[in-house]
């Protein structure tokens, strides 16, 4: 089930208009050649976000990559993938 | 409706509250209603479309008072009383005179397919073409006067570019009154300065999925 800030006014009212602010408040920092485009998903259609592959991930396999995709990063608000977690 | 509910573009709200231990219940009345709204138990008459309507009917200093578990809770109650599982008498002793045996657990089998059978596509036949294609640029209409719709406010007569179609899906205007219609549905693409002015990051932008009686030609 979706976590509970995903349900809280604050970033229902705030990530259509300023993601950048709000992806600050997870942790993550954009440079200035990344574009934001955020899915108000309004109907009964769901996406998942792929998560860019880190560098220092040549030659895993499908089980060690998918060990360190989180939660957040399918829902858009994690990017950085931390390799060590694996 | 132009309710309390439609929140996306507000301002004056603080920051978002993440909870470290990232739990998504914080009371024990929470889990039981999830579980008891994701048993079935509740009746298949209540759809999507219906339940978020009566949400949306909640007073505004409620909706934004009650946490978001108490206002599913609130509605069912609701719900429950409008299609007749309880009077308003029994509502307001708590107690009901009636003997209602709790229906047997359902296995983990069953309670799966229940779940996965909760788990379908909206996308319907329609007989009518589709009135747009991609990369046609539209505006959204101004003024949305059903009453469950799910265009923003903050996307209301604005102009976008089309860049997805997904066949027809129910239309959620029509699904409240019982009405369950198919209409071409889109992908459309907003620009961030056209939905939040010229001080909006011109990089960014905002993806809607938006029925076809939602959309001009632009």
């Amino acid at each position: 089930m979706s976590p509970a800030w995903y349900k809280s006014t604050e970033y229902r009212a705030r990530s259509a208009r300023e993601p950048r602010k709000v992806l600050e408040e997870f942790g993550v920092h954009l440079d200035d050649v990344v574009a934001v485009r955020v899915w108000d998903s309004t109907a009964e259609l769901r996406y998942i976000v792929v998560p860019e592959r880190p560098t220092g991930t040549e030659g895993w396999d499908e089980e060690a990559l998918a060990a360190i995709v989180t939660r957040n990063s399918m829902i858009g608000t994690d990017r950085d993938l931390k390799i060590e977690a694996a | 409706m132009d309710g309390i509910h439609d929140l996306g573009g507000k301002e004056g709200f603080g920051p978002i509250s993440i909870d470290p231990d990232d739990n998504p219940f914080h009371h024990d009345w929470e889990e039981r209603m999830w579980a008891i709204a994701r048993s079935g138990a509740l009746g298949g008459d209540i759809t999507i479309d219906w339940f978020r309507h009566s949400i949306e009917c909640m007073v505004p200093s409620d909706y934004l008072a009650f946490r978001y578990f108490q206002k599913w809770c609130t509605t069912y109650l609701m719900l429950l009383v409008d299609n007749g599982t309880f009077t308003m008498d029994e509502v307001q002793s708590g107690k009901t005179d009636r003997s209602a045996a709790p229906p047997a657990p359902l296995s983990l089998d069953d309670a799966l397919a229940v779940n996965r059978a909760a788990n379908y596509s909206f996308e319907v036949e329609c007989g009518a073409a589709p009135l747009f294609k991609l990369g046609d640029t539209i505006m959204t209409r101004r003024h949305m006067d059903s009453d469950h719709t799910r265009l923003p406010a903050y996307a209301r007569g604005a102009c976008g570019e089309i860049i997805a179609h997904h066949g027809a899906h129910l239309l959620p205007d029509k699904g409240v009154h019982g009405i369950h219609e198919g209409e071409h549905l889109y992908t459309v693409v907003f620009t961030a300065p056209e939905l939040w002015g010229e001080a909006a990051d011109p990089r960014d932008s905002v993806a809607l999925e938006l029925w076809e009686s939602y959309l001009v030609p632009g």
